[in-house]
């Protein structure tokens, strides 16, 4: 597979991988809004600054944010089942009561997210800080345990060996830095989320501009700790879409250094490039998860196998119906919304 | 033959991995069902306010609205996630066909659930601003989408029930409106309605600054939306007739649980009904908290036991016809008899016992029974073969379907099942450190014999059929 993800690939593979990776790009923006935005609400919470903008913007936020996370989390998480089936079973399997933490975690990350936006700058300081970072606990351990489940998905020499020891972590030493780029990547994606909605341009450049930093040290960590056989994976199709990462990532760097330095807002330059760089992420992981299963021929073959069998299955027309009735009803309705409340009184 | 995919197999101490998913499936269904009811008993408020002119319900339908969002939107879509990650751990290969074969059902209704987040979320923030007319236009959506969640769900666990239709391409349609799935989605909206009513009866008794005959109004305006379940008995004889004969038999006295079961749901359900027409809506009782509550219970304990009833009464499948309750197919069956069933499965013992048979024997049980089975918890497998003599646990576990017919038929070959009996005799005499196994040809012989005898179709099935398939050694 020598082209750029998904090209290259069987029809059917490449259709339902391409799919996976549109619908994770979209998880992964709100994923990373509250991520991102409840380690920022720490921050603010720890410097005492009850009456920030930014902190009322994502108090406010937030809760709406996480709901749509978790509604966008559940269209990867059908396409995973269909693109790679056994791994994302294997690994929730032997990840067990490990891996379902992150529900109860979740829960009770949404629950302290809305207690925060209830009471808004009404809490005692001490709650201030305490609120923000419990509920970053529950965000990070819910963020950890999915890179933690991705890696193992394809390192399949460790299963046997976990399943035989009862050992429900895994402790490659690709997750923490891997974990640590995406929190890294999560600061320009809610500084941005932020900038569109605040007039904070400044401080949301600083916190882009440390994300970006961050992204750039843990990838180089994430390399050093990749096996020889793993850092082959990113050749061809896969180098072609880290260079479309780092041209994102360039482009959004100097569209935040005209935030920061000329206070110049350039929305038509961040968010595309923002974009480009989320989806070469998706993109990227998809090509290289492909290319893990390169030495395991029979495994692929099935693989392969079973995307075709899925693909033959009907119900998709119906789902792209479906699909154009829901995007026109949101336009409508959102329209309409829209028109009234720029007459309401609390315009 | 490496078609078969041999997952690692978990092991939940003492509770049998139906409870595990049992409880988390009561709980979300719950939730879930009352998110769908309480929607449509909002679009009857918001209509009453508009059209009507109806202040209190208005404000009432505000209130009730956040407990809704706040409950259901992120408790009912992580259980959600949370049903599906627990059925992986159940049974990886029931759910992975489900995928397979309902993909785009489940990805429209990822749809309907995205429509009911945005429009909820959107009443949430805006509605205090917004004219009556769009307000109720986006409870309407919420109303819709949230139901049509359930009717594509509805088509899919209905499927696992009976199936109909042959199975492969072409085929989804077929599946998807299959015999139950019109009584299924019936019995379903009109649980969602009397959940959201009761709901919203306790709330309308919490709120605070409102009179009694403020409060004895709304009570009845929520108690419209309880009156479809007194038809419930009706869609209950509906249900049950479309079901197979089989399943059936397990509701009608086959399986004392399942029957207890089914007793409850139309008893709670039945009593429930009655007193909302002839209590609240006839005799215009004041419903206060505490009962609002022990009905709800009521409610809870009745959809509780429905579930029980809707995932035991597939035994011994999980998917009808196409996946037994182990994982297996009946393919499978027919060539493990013949090849064994372990012989390739990768995946270590976690405590080896000290020969290889007895080993072997480990693995069968952990393939073949471990899904309904523990070793000594509940319904552990060590109780129920206490009294058996060696060959009448080779002649039961041989004809397995046959000793009770919601168990699958047994898929190994006679050294296969001699291990297994082997491994049952060791645990009953402590796990000894050395065990010599005492198996002579004779024996195998026989679990030849018995096994060609028990055939490898099912029980309903075997009984209809003379015996088809050999064993093998
Ligand atoms: C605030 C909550 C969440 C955060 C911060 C979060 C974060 C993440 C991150 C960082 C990844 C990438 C992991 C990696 O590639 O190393 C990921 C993947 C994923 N997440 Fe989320 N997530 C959240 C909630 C959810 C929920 C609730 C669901 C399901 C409904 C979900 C479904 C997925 C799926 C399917 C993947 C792809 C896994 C794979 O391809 O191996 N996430 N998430």
């Amino acid at each position: 597979m020598d082209l750029p993800f998904p090209f290259g690939l069987p029809f059917a593979s490449a259709f339902y991988g391409a799919l996976l990776a549109l619908t994770f790009t979209m998880h992964l923006v709100f994923a990373q809004i509250v991520l991102g935005g409840t380690a920022w609400l720490a921050i603010l919470g720890i410097k005492n600054a009850p009456h920030d903008s930014v902190a009322q913007t994502l108090r406010n936020w937030l809760p709406f944010a996480l709901g749509i996370a978790i509604t966008l989390g559940v269209a990867p998480l059908l396409f995973l089942q269909i693109v790679d089936k056994q791994g994302f079973y294997t690994a929730g399997l032997l990840g067990s009561h490990r891996f379902m933490a992150i529900l109860p975690a979740l829960i009770v990350g949404f629950y302290l997210l809305y207690l925060q936006k209830k009471l808004g700058n009404m809490a005692h300081r001490s709650w201030r800080v305490l609120l923000p970072i419990l509920t970053l606990l529950a965000f990070t351990l819910t963020g950890y345990s999915w890179s933690e489940q991705h890696v193992l998905a394809q390192d399949r020499d460790v299963w046997a060996s976990m399943y035989a020891a009862s050992r429900m972590r895994y402790s490659g030493a690709e997750v923490l830095p891997r974990f640590l780029f995406f929190a890294s990547t999560s600061l320009p994606t809610v500084a941005l989320a932020v900038l569109l909605l605040t007039s904070e341009a400044k401080r949301c450049a600083g916190v882009a501009w440390i994300g970006i930093a961050g992204m750039l040290v843990s990838a180089a960590w994430l390399f050093g700790t990749m096996p020889p056989s793993r850092l082959a994976a990113w050749s061809g199709g896969n180098l072609a879409w880290s260079i479309a990462l780092a041209a994102g990532l360039a482009t959004a760097a100097a569209g935040w250094s005209l935030v920061r330095f000329r206070s110049r807002i350039r929305p038509a330059l961040l968010v595309p490039s923002w974009l480009v760089v989320v989806l070469s992420i998706a993109a990227l992981r998809e090509g290289l998860r492909i290319a893990s299963l390169r030495t395991r021929g029979a495994a692929r073959e099935q693989l392969v196998r079973a995307h075709e069998r899925a693909f033959e299955v009907g119900g998709f027309p119906v789902f792209v119906l479906f699909a154009l009735l829901l995007v026109c009803l949101l336009a409508w309705l959102s329209r309409r919304v829209a028109r009234e409340l720029s007459r309401s009184p609390g315009a | 033959m490496q078609d078969f995919p041999y997952y690692p197999v978990l092991d939940f101490g003492p509770a049998m991995k139906g409870m595990v998913i049992g409880g988390i499936g009561v709980f979300h269904v719950f939730v879930a069902q009352f998110a769908i009811g309480g929607g449509w008993l909002l679009c009857l408020l918001q209509w009453r306010s508009w059209k009507r002119g109806d202040a209190l319900a208005r404000r009432f339908l505000d209130s009730y609205f956040r407990v809704l969002v706040l409950i259901s939107f992120v408790v009912g879509a992580l259980t959600g996630v949370g049903m599906w990650l627990t059925s992986i751990q159940v049974s990886a290969r029931t759910i992975g066909m489900m995928v397979d074969e309902f993909h785009w059902i489940w990805a429209t209704e990822w749809l309907f659930f995205l429509a009911e987040v945005i429009a909820g979320y959107t009443f949430y923030r805006y509605a205090s601003r917004l004219t009556d007319s769009t307000r109720f236009l986006l409870l309407l959506v919420y109303s819709l989408a949230a139901w049509g969640s359930l009717f594509w769900i509805n088509g899919i666990l209905s499927w696992q029930l009976t199936p109909g239709g042959e199975h492969g391409v072409g085929s989804v349609w077929r599946g998807f409106f299959n015999p139950s799935f019109w009584p299924s989605l019936v019995y379903r909206s009109f649980v969602s309605l009397t959940l959201g009513g009761l709901a919203a009866l306790a709330v309308v008794q919490a709120m605070q600054g409102i009179t009694r005959e403020e409060r004895g109004h709304l009570a009845r305006t929520c108690s419209l939306v309880l009156v479809p379940m007194t038809v419930m008995p009706l869609v209950g004889i509906w249900y049950v007739s479309v079901l197979p004969e089989d399943s059936r038999a397990w509701i009608t006295g086959g399986s004392a649980l399942m029957t207890m079961a089914f007793g409850i749901a139309v008893a709670a359900s039945s009593l429930l009904g009655l007193y909302v027409v002839f209590g609240v809506l006839w005799k215009r009782l004041n419903v206060s908290f505490a009962t609002a509550m022990l009905l709800l219970g009521l409610a809870f304990g009745a959809s509780g036991a429905g579930e029980l009833v809707r995932e035991g009464v597939r035994k011994p499948y999980t998917i009808r016809d196409l996946l037994y309750a182990n994982s297996l197919t009946q393919d499978d069956v027919e060539r493990f008899r013949v090849l064994g069933s372990v012989r390739d499965d990768p995946w270590p013992l976690r405590e080896p016992a000290p020969t290889a048979s007895l080993q072997t024997g480990h693995r069968v049980f952990r393939l073949q029974c471990s899904v309904c089975h523990t070793l000594n918890g509940a319904n552990g497998v060590d109780h129920l073969v206490e009294t058996w003599r060696p060959d009448q646990m080779r002649m039961n576990l041989a004809s397995l379907q046959h000793t009770k017919s919601f168990m699958p038929p047994f898929a190994g070959n006679a050294t296969e099942l001699e291990a297994l009996v082997q491994f049952l005799l060791w645990r009953r005499s402590g796990e000894p450190g050395e065990w010599t196994d005492t198996t002579t040809r004779e024996d195998l012989d026989k679990n030849h014999r018995w096994l060609v005898e028990a055939t490898t179709a099912p029980r309903s099935l075997a009984d209809q059929s003379t015996p088809k398939q050999g064993g093998g050694r």
